[in-house]
């Protein structure tokens, strides 16, 4: 029985990597490791594009999330409380959707033009800069929403400590703030990054060349299958050696700030001129990252309005429902998986940990294909289809793609509470059930509901493995936003995409008010 | 009570019959997710009787799924909006030959397959839309021509992986040979007005900023444009003129979406009266008025801004030649640079 305990996060994390697993053995099965259609020179592109992305994305993501994390966590001023909703809901955007809504802003005759009565202006933003900027405002809630909690949960004796040491701002936010939701703020930019590299969609309608464009090129221009997989492979090899190297260097970084048995530090009111700046700044992200893109949707939601289409709602209910379902499974998986680390460690539990992240850094579509090599292949020893094609397969895409969304927070909750409490239940004699849902399932509640709001709007807007997976007649509401932009009509896909929006915003309400800010 | 369980068993009649009507059904995987497509299966399965179940992602995507799924894929028929990936199913015998005189009678034999195992269902025109300020249509030509240096900097399209693109070049290769073709698309990237980006909505948006002259684009984006509801984009339509290239030579290229039988299709009869009904005239007139597209059968004429655009001569190259020459065609865009 104890041996099981240890060998619990390897299994669960082998489980969840099996796509990948899948497609590692057709890769070695091909034996065909060349790649004939791919030169060096594009290579060294691939990687040139790429790296100036992620970099540039990296740093804007970082600006963007910490910023608005510590205003929102620390400070309250004037609209803080809405900022504090409008800084999430960019992630509502699938990141194409950020895309054309910004370049029906800025083009010719866009909307800029239109309101400001200028007939010559536009601004070409369909180049690598357009793509750094869009992709940072569809992924920066990634770490604000993950270091706001940090922030949140400074305990009241470092900010004691902070102002009997008198800190100058700057100094204690970079030295001891900072610091303190270091592992938070790195869990959210992992996500951002990851999801860069896996994006498709955005940086192909920008002409700029990254790896997944070339995994696309391979697989679409020259159907070869095969070599996609391999180059997909080529680039998790990357990922992972980055990601172990990275939790290496986290180690020596470990900081448990005994936040659940000390009181939290309460938040600044912010007056004149710091009130003035903070409400400034806010205003400014916000207008970039929400008021424009969902500006430019209402204006074509109201082109639309006469002929509007109100199938989307079916499409809503079934996005709903199948969200929901995913999401409690995927973080309940995570819990479990955080948890048997935690308590039953083991050098094959971290390996598989890291593992079960990488699906994150590969392109949606890809990991689809993984599954359909491992569905199929049990199907073919049932002799009959029992997987494909089936919620089983499209579920298990999910995990597999979205399983990195989820852990990251449930990680940094975990790492928030001090190892004492859990020798205290070892010394206490509390069964294993009642130390997981009796002790750490309500310490960890706050982390586990933005988990689970992030794997939510995550899922909501998923395309790639929807599109290959879903169940016959069974649409998503991101499905018929792909459908009605990719006929190039985009007006039409306002009001699904305002649809989604406003679903995830009512999400985030519910869990920002009720739960999450209640615990604070 | 009474009048409820009444009710009652009518209900239970009533969704007995649709059942049983239902029974029959037929699994579509498409690349076409128009809403047109939508409507044409709803008035399939009330004619038919037989529900029509739909899978839209990308014809890649949908082509790989049917060569994993092999024996146990679930779909009776695949439809794309392109000819390459059609071929590609075809060759990698994920589809059969379909024995039908409604077909052979409604599709022109270039728009389908010889050995009868794809069918095309509509045709696009791959044409050429310009400022009529900057060029003057005594100037233009054949797809060829565009590679002259006179269009340094003037021209816009998309990028070559675009599958409209792909089977241009096809074409191309297929009526000129390789060593031509190469030659026109490295004088083509010479003459480009930027690096390709954007879909081909967005290159007719460049030809009307003034941003390049001239753009490589399917007819039906301009008819989008004219029809939409944003008087944005009408304008910019209306500022461009269209022109239909190589009517001195093969003739303007072009595309269809088409439908085939998968091979281990479980559905095959229904997916035969499927694709005929698609290509009846009934659902060929909603395809053009509906999309923009031009009817594959000839017995329906193009209406509406279909036909403002005019009346133009067609490559009827056999399109079972396009896709041969699909992936010639991405080796030459790689080699010559039109990323």
């Amino acid at each position: 029985m104890q041996t099981f305990k240890y060998l619990l996060a390897p299994l669960l994390g082998l489980v969840i990597s099996l796509p990948i697993f899948s497609l590692v053995i057709y890769f070695i099965a091909q034996g065909d490791v060349s790649m004939v259609n791919i030169n060096t020179s594009e290579l060294v592109l691939y990687f040139k594009s790429t790296a100036i992305v992620l970099f540039g994305t990296a740093f804007l993501v970082l600006f963007l999330g910490i910023s608005t994390a510590f205003m929102s966590a620390r400070f309250i001023y004037f609209g803080s409380r809405f900022f504090s909703l409008a800084f999430v809901l960019p992630l509502a955007f699938p990141a194409y959707i950020l895309g054309y809504s910004y370049v029906g802003f800025f083009e010719f005759h866009g909307i800029l033009a239109t309101l400001f009565s200028l007939p010559k202006f536009k601004l070409d933003i369909l180049n690598i800069y357009g793509v750094i900027a869009v992709l940072s405002f569809a992924m920066f809630p990634y770490v604000f929403i993950l270091a706001r909690v940090s922030f949140a949960s400074i305990s009241s004796t470092v900010v004691e400590l902070v102002s009997l040491k008198q800190l100058s701002f700057c100094k204690a936010f970079f030295t001891v703030y900072l610091p303190l939701a270091y592992p938070a703020i790195f869990a959210g930019l992992v996500l951002a990054m990851m999801e860069v590299l896996s994006d498709y969609g955005t940086v192909a309608y920008f002409g700029v060349d990254t790896f997944s464009v070339g995994i696309f090129k391979s697989w679409f221009g020259y159907g070869n299958l095969g070599e996609a997989i391999n180059l997909s492979i080529i680039m998790l090899v990357v990922v992972f050696v980055i990601i172990f190297a990275e939790s290496r260097l986290r180690a020596r970084y470990r900081f448990i700030s005994s936040t659940h048995s000390s009181k939290k530090a309460s938040k600044v009111t912010l007056q004149g001129f710091q009130n003035g700046i903070a409400f400034g700044l806010s205003l400014l992200i916000s207008t970039f990252t929400l008021f424009i893109p969902t500006g430019v949707l209402l204006y074509w939601f109201y082109l639309d309005f006469n002929t509007l289409d109100w199938s989307s709602l079916t499409y809503l209910y079934h996005t709903l429902s199948l969200n929901i379902l995913s999401s409690f499974i995927i973080i309940a998986l995570a819990f479990g998986m955080v948890y048997a680390s935690r308590f039953y460690p083991s050098k094959l539990g971290v390996i598989s940990h890291k593992l079960s992240i990488l699906g994150y850094s590969i392109p949606g579509a890809i990991i689809g294909i993984g599954i359909l090599l491992f569905t199929n292949f049990i199907d073919q020893n049932f002799g009959k289809v029992v997987l494909g094609g089936s919620f089983f397969a499209l579920i298990f895409a999910y995990l597999t793609r979205y399983f990195a969304a989820s852990i990251g927070s449930v990680e940094n909750g975990f790492s928030k509470i001090d190892k004492s409490i859990d020798d205290a239940t070892i010394v206490f004699g509390t069964s294993e059930f009642g130390r997981m849902f009796k002790v750490y399932l309500p310490l960890m509640r706050p982390y586990l509901l933005s988990g689970f709001l992030i794997l939510y709007i995550d899922l909501a807007k998923e395309l790639p493995a929807t599109l290959l997976l879903r169940p016959f007649n069974y649409d998503t509401i991101a499905i018929r936003i792909y459908e009605l932009a990719s006929n190039e009509i985009l007006y039409k896909s306002a009001f699904p995409s305002l649809l989604l929006v406003v679903t995830t915003a009512i999400a985030v309400l519910l869990l920002n008010s009720k739960f999450v800010r209640g615990r604070r | 009570m009474k009048k409820d369980s009444r009710f009652l068993k009518l209900i239970l009649g009533l969704s007995l019959v649709t059942s049983t009507m239902m029974a029959s059904e037929v699994n579509v995987y498409s690349h076409r997710h128009y809403d047109s497509d939508k409507a044409l299966f709803k008035a399939f399965e009330e004619k038919s009787g037989i529900k029509v179940n739909v899978i839209t992602a990308k014809a890649e995507e949908l082509v790989s799924k049917l060569k994993i799924e092999g024996v146990n894929s679930p779909a009776d028929m695949l439809i794309t909006s392109d000819i390459g990936n059609l071929y590609e199913a075809k060759e990698e015998g994920l589809l059969q030959a379909i024995n039908s005189k409604t077909l052979t009678e409604n599709i022109p034999a270039h728009l389908r397959d010889n050995d009868n195992e794809w069918f095309g269902l509509t045709k696009r025109a791959r044409i050429f839309v310009y400022n009529p300020e900057k060029i003057s249509e005594k100037d233009l030509g054949s797809y060829l021509d565009l590679s002259d240096q006179k269009f340094k900097g003037k021209i816009l399209t998309r990028s070559s992986s675009a599958a409209y693109n792909k089977s241009l070049l096809a074409s191309i290769i297929a009526n000129h040979g390789e060593v031509k073709a190469l030659e026109f698309v490295k004088g083509l990237v010479a003459n480009f007005a930027r690096d390709p980006k954007g879909n081909d909505r967005d290159q007719i948006k460049a030809v009307a900023s003034g941003e390049g002259d001239l753009a490589i684009v399917n007819t039906y984006y301009l008819g989008i444009m004219l029809n939409s509801k944003d008087p944005k984009d009408v304008e910019i339509a209306k500022s461009v003129k269209l022109f239909f290239p190589a009517q001195k030579a093969e003739g303007t290229h072009i595309n269809i979406s088409g439908a085939g039988v998968t091979k281990y299709a479980k559905n095959k009869e229904n997916a035969i009266k499927l694709i005929e009904f698609l290509s009846s005239v009934e659902a060929q007139t909603l395809f053009a008025e509906a999309n923009y597209e031009y009817p594959a059968n000839p017995a329906v004429k193009a209406s509406g801004t279909v036909a403002t655009f005019g009346v133009f001569k067609e490559d009827t190259l056999p399109l079972a030649e396009v896709g041969k020459y699909n992936k010639k065609a991405v080796e030459i865009a790689t080699k010559a640079n039109w990323r």
